[in-house]
């Protein structure tokens, strides 16, 4: 019901967020598996894009890549100080998201108030 | 949108806030408030334009605000107060043209009401 | 991830303060190989750490390149030693362990105040994304 461009982008963005945090997760689970490459998501890039040239959003979260980062003795390149920090920073981004959306809504809602 | 009730000039109530004292610097004489004394108000102060004037305000800082907020979504945002208080600014905004609204379009029914 | 730049940031100096850990262990347990005279011995492993965007106030750190001790190493008398030589020498790495241990405190001190701008950021981030809110 509501499409203008600044409600789709923030609900991509979540969508993006939401797999990142998966991702994350799977990465930080996977931290002594022999052979195990890190994952990384990029949504951000695309949106961009969409953006740029003008186009409509659309909601899709992206393919996982694997990282290509050295790897220790096992095969393992999982670094769990960058997990952490990409944890952190997606859960913010994430509260961001959120509350910009909301705040969206909350602006449409107020304005249909009569009273 | 032309208004409807621009005939009617109620006193206006100063948007200045407490005008004539001297900043912070520890003013001996406090005048009174500008909107006190005041009975016409400044020039341009009757409802309709304050109303019009609040819209186009609106508009701008909901246009600041969606910007910012698609540069969240792509991750470009430099600082995030910057959207917080863009965000802020335009509930606030919004809220105060409806509220002025609900209020224009009671009054009008207030006087739509009196027996002639 | 521009939005919320200190985490980056120090997020970076937990990475290169560990890998500076991970070189300091590597050494440790390596000094006491012994090798003969005529081949080098165990070179200390150095992390060589640099400014990302020097100046700009906002890069971080990176781990420019690794460097290596001397291959020297001292020479100690030995002749039971089934490594040693005809005069009885042998060959160990050049590490002090005080130096070692000295250089693993800092290591540990940067991560941990690392750490502690990481929560100072999350917490001022968090109550940036409760403006306006709470009335």
């Amino acid at each position: 019901m509501i499409t203008d461009v600044t409600t789709l982008a923030l609900e991509a963005a979540i969508k993006g967020l939401n797999e990142r945090q998966r991702v994350t997760a799977d990465n930080i689970a996977n931290v002594n598996t022999p052979g195990f490459l890190a994952g990384r998501t990029d949504f951000e890039s695309a949106l961009r894009s969409e953006l740029d040239s003008g186009g409509t959003p659309t909601v899709s979260p992206g393919t996982v890549m694997r990282s290509l980062e050295p790897t220790n003795t096992n095969g393992n390149n999982v670094n769990l100080d960058e997990e952490e920090v990409i944890s952190t920073q997606t859960g913010l981004q994430y509260q961001l998201a959120l509350n910009a959306l909301s705040s969206k809504y909350s602006l449409l809602r107020s304005a249909l108030r009569t009273s | 949108m032309t208004a409807p009730i621009g005939g009617i000039g109620i006193p206006s109530v100063a948007l200045t806030g407490v005008g004539g004292a001297a900043g912070l610097t520890g003013a001996t004489d406090i005048t009174p408030a500008a909107g006190a004394t005041a009975t016409q108000g400044s020039s341009g102060g009757d409802f309709a334009s304050i109303l019009a004037g609040s819209l186009d305000q609106l508009q701008s800082t909901q246009s600041t605000a969606d910007t910012l907020a698609t540069q969240a979504a792509t991750g470009d945002l430099r600082d995030v107060s910057d959207y917080m208080i863009a965000s802020n600014e335009a509930q606030l905004a919004t809220d105060t043209v409806v509220t002025l609204k609900n209020q224009a379009v009671s009054a009008f029914n207030e006087i739509m009401r009196m027996p002639v | 991830m521009s939005v919320f730049d200190s985490l980056s940031i120090a997020g970076s100096g937990l990475v290169t303060h560990r890998k500076w850990l991970d070189a300091i262990s590597d050494n440790i347990a390596n000094i006491n190989d012994a090798t003969s005279t005529d081949q080098p011995a165990f070179q200390e492993r150095m992390i060589q750490a640099q400014a990302v965007n020097y100046g700009s106030g906002e890069g971080g750190v990176a781990v420019a390149g690794v460097k290596f001790g001397s291959a020297a190493g001292r020479t100690v008398y030995e002749p039971g030693n089934p490594l040693a030589d005809s005069d009885g020498y042998v060959k160990y790495p050049d590490i002090d362990l005080g130096d070692q241990m000295t250089q693993m405190i800092m290591a540990q001190r940067g991560y941990q105040a690392n750490l502690q701008a990481m929560s100072a950021a999350t917490e001022t981030y968090k109550a940036a994304l409760q403006l306006g809110k709470g009335s």
